[in-house]
This record gives C-alpha cells, structure tokens and sequence, in this order.
C-alpha cells in the first residue's frame, strides 16, 4: 500500500494528465475495489464490469477532487453509487430487490493472491457459504460489513463513503455480525453433525 | 458480574473501533467475565471466516478495458475559452445554474417588454382622448347632432332644442315628411 504522499503526487501527477499516474492509481486501489464488489455482488463478472466502470469514472473526472487524501474514500464511494445504480436498473428489470442473479456457483482458483493452505481457511463450499450469507444481508449492512471487517477499514473511513453517521454504521455492522454468526453457527453445527470437519 | 459490556461495544472493540482508554477497560472485563468472553469468541469466529476469505486478484486485461476506454475521452479545449468550458463540462450544478439564470432572465426580459407595451397603449389613447375632446364643440354639454340633422323636420322633430315638443301626442316617426 502506498504512503498518502505517494497517493498525493499521483494524484496530482494524474491531474496534470500523466497516464503513468492513472495505471499508478488503478494499480494502487484495484485489487480492494474489485474484492469490494465482488463480495457485495457476489458475481466475478458484474465485478469486472463495476471495476472498469468505477476507474473510467474516477479517471475522468480526477481533476474535480480537490483533496488527494480522499482518493481512496472517493474511488470507494463512486463503486458503491455504480452497485446502487445497478440494484435499481436489476430491480427495474426483473423487480428483484438484489437477488441473486449472475451469483458465481464457485471461488474461482486461478486468480487467488495468497494461496497459503493454513491461512486459507476452509473448502470451497465454506467459501461459498460466506458469500450466501453476505448475499442475505440486506445491502445496507452488506456494505458496511464487508468494508469494516472483511476489508478492515475504520468506521470512519466507512462512514465517509456510505454517508451515514459513525453511529448507524456501528449498529449497522454490528447488526450484520449478529445476522452472520447466527447463519455460520447453523451451518457450523450442521456440518460437525454430518462429521465434516470444515476447519 | 455486573456492568457487562454490551454486545455492539464488543463488535467495535473486535473492530479496534475503540478509543484506548475504553478498549482497555473492556479487555480486562472480558478477562474476568466467562459470559462476555463467550460472546467475543462467538463473534470473533464468524469474523474471522470472512476476514480470512481469499481476496481475488482483477483479471489482467480489465487495465487494457479502462486504458481504451480514457483514450476515447473527450479532448481538452485549447485556447482562450478553455477556462469557460472545462469548469462547464465537469460540473452539471454550474450548467442548472446558468439554465435557472437564463430562464430567470428570460422571464423578466419578457415582463419588461410587456409593461413598456402597455405604457405606449395608454400614452396613445390618452392622445386619441385628447384629439377627442379638442374636435368638440365649445357648448359640448348642449351639444345634440341630431338636432341640427337635414332629415327631419325642424318642427317636428322631437329632439330639437333637447326636448320633446310633442306631449307625447304621437310618435316621433308619424310626423317625417315624405
């Protein structure tokens, strides 16, 4: 992860209309914005399309960021608009509120960053049963969730980028971890009764 | 034990969400306190799977995708009227603001043409009034057209003089000569 002055001087490297700057920027925020999508979306193809989507934006319209610090919470909070956007078009379609559709049946293997057997925890159906649960929760406790705990931001970072209060997004992820542990102990307790050992 | 920590304190502090001082105070209860452990392991295993799930590296070409698509950006204006349309395109509140203020002044152009029509209406027939009043007659109280008319009868006619000279003895039609 680079430094925030690193991020400042190709911003404004970036600004002045240097595409080394602009692939520095894809470079830096990809891989969290991808993941980001990908977990709220639950499709590796609507990610891509929402990636590329988020990048054109955030490129494009570089110069109207008049604080460089916020690139990342700016990037975060333009993917997170494209996911809105993109519910509603899905809701007007097929009148779904964010269901399921284009979900992956599989982790895909071949792009995994850290393949290390003991970290990685589980199997793939644990894998897919994650991403099952993170689809149940409702969006608004999806996101945060997936930003403070599986992506490890502050809350405050967090409450910049949805817009709501540190406090509702405290209940909110809190209310997600409720909802999780809940599905996870079902299943966990499923599994060990059926003499899996998911671990 | 009294005073448990309340379960959204311990998602916070699970979080590191905390400020020092409370971040402390909770460790050494959940130390001391089996029941509030138990929920910090509870919560903490579910955490944790999703915190150890695999993060996915984006495809290689998605850069080659976003690369092609800035390469068909728009180009920067050049020139003396640069400052004007870039600031333009970049911010659509600047354009609804311009379009309110155009329509604003639209608005006031047309109330402004408006009134001064109907000043130069009234300044005319306050003219024609004038003309009017000026052809009339001195007497213009008095004044009676159909006295002087060269179709009736003089005697006869019932409003010469301003008055009718008949009675009511017949109609004032029953005495024109033909």
């Amino acid at each position: 992860m680079k430094s925030d002055s690193d991020i400042r001087k190709l911003v404004q490297d970036a600004q002045a209309g240097n595409s080394e700057a602009f692939e520095g920027i894809y470079g830096t925020f990809a891989t969290r914005i991808y993941n980001f999508l990908y977990r709220l979306l639950g499709s590796r193809e609507e990610a891509e399309d929402l990636t590329q989507q988020t990048f054109l934006i955030a490129l494009k319209q570089l110069k109207t960021l008049r604080d460089p610090g916020q690139l990342e919470s700016w990037v975060y909070r333009i993917a997170r608009n494209e996911v809105y956007q993109k519910f509603r078009r899905r809701k007007l379609d097929s009148g779904e509120e964010d269901g399921a559709a284009g979900k992956d049946s599989a982790e895909p293997r071949e792009n995994r960053l850290h393949a290390n057997p003991e970290k990685v925890l589980l199997n793939v159906e644990l894998g897919q049963k994650l991403q099952a649960v993170l689809d149940g929760l409702p969006i608004k406790l999806r996101e945060v969730f997936i930003l403070a705990v599986v992506q490890e931001m502050s809350y405050r970072d967090i409450s910049a980028i949805v817009g709501r209060s540190l406090l509702s997004v405290k209940t909110d992820i809190y209310r997600a971890r409720l909802t999780a542990r809940a599905e996870l102990g079902k299943y966990l307790n499923l599994e060990q009764g059926a003499g899996i050992d998911s671990q | 034990m009294k005073n448990h920590v309340s379960e959204d304190q311990i998602s916070a502090w699970l979080d590191r969400q905390l400020d020092s001082d409370v971040s402390l105070r909770i460790e050494k209860h959940l130390e001391c306190c089996p029941s509030c452990d138990r929920i910090r392991a509870e919560l903490a295993a579910a955490s944790n799977l999703f915190r150890e799930m695999e993060a996915l590296a984006p495809p290689a070409h998605l850069w080659t995708r976003i690369s092609a698509g800035l390469q068909q950006m728009e180009p920067e204006p050049v020139g003396w009227f640069a400052g004007l349309v870039v600031p333009f395109r970049q911010r659509s509140w600047l354009r609804a603001e311009i379009l309110a203020f155009a329509t604003v002044v639209i608005a006031c152009g047309f109330g402004v043409f408006r009134w001064s029509a109907m000043q130069t209406e009234r300044q005319q027939l306050a003219a024609i009034d004038r003309a009017y009043h000026s052809l009339l007659p001195q007497n213009a109280e008095s004044f009676n057209p159909f006295a002087t008319s060269p179709w009736f009868n003089t005697e006869s006619n019932p409003f010469a003089n301003g008055t009718s000279e008949t009675g009511g003895k017949s109609s004032p039609g029953s005495q024109v000569k033909r």
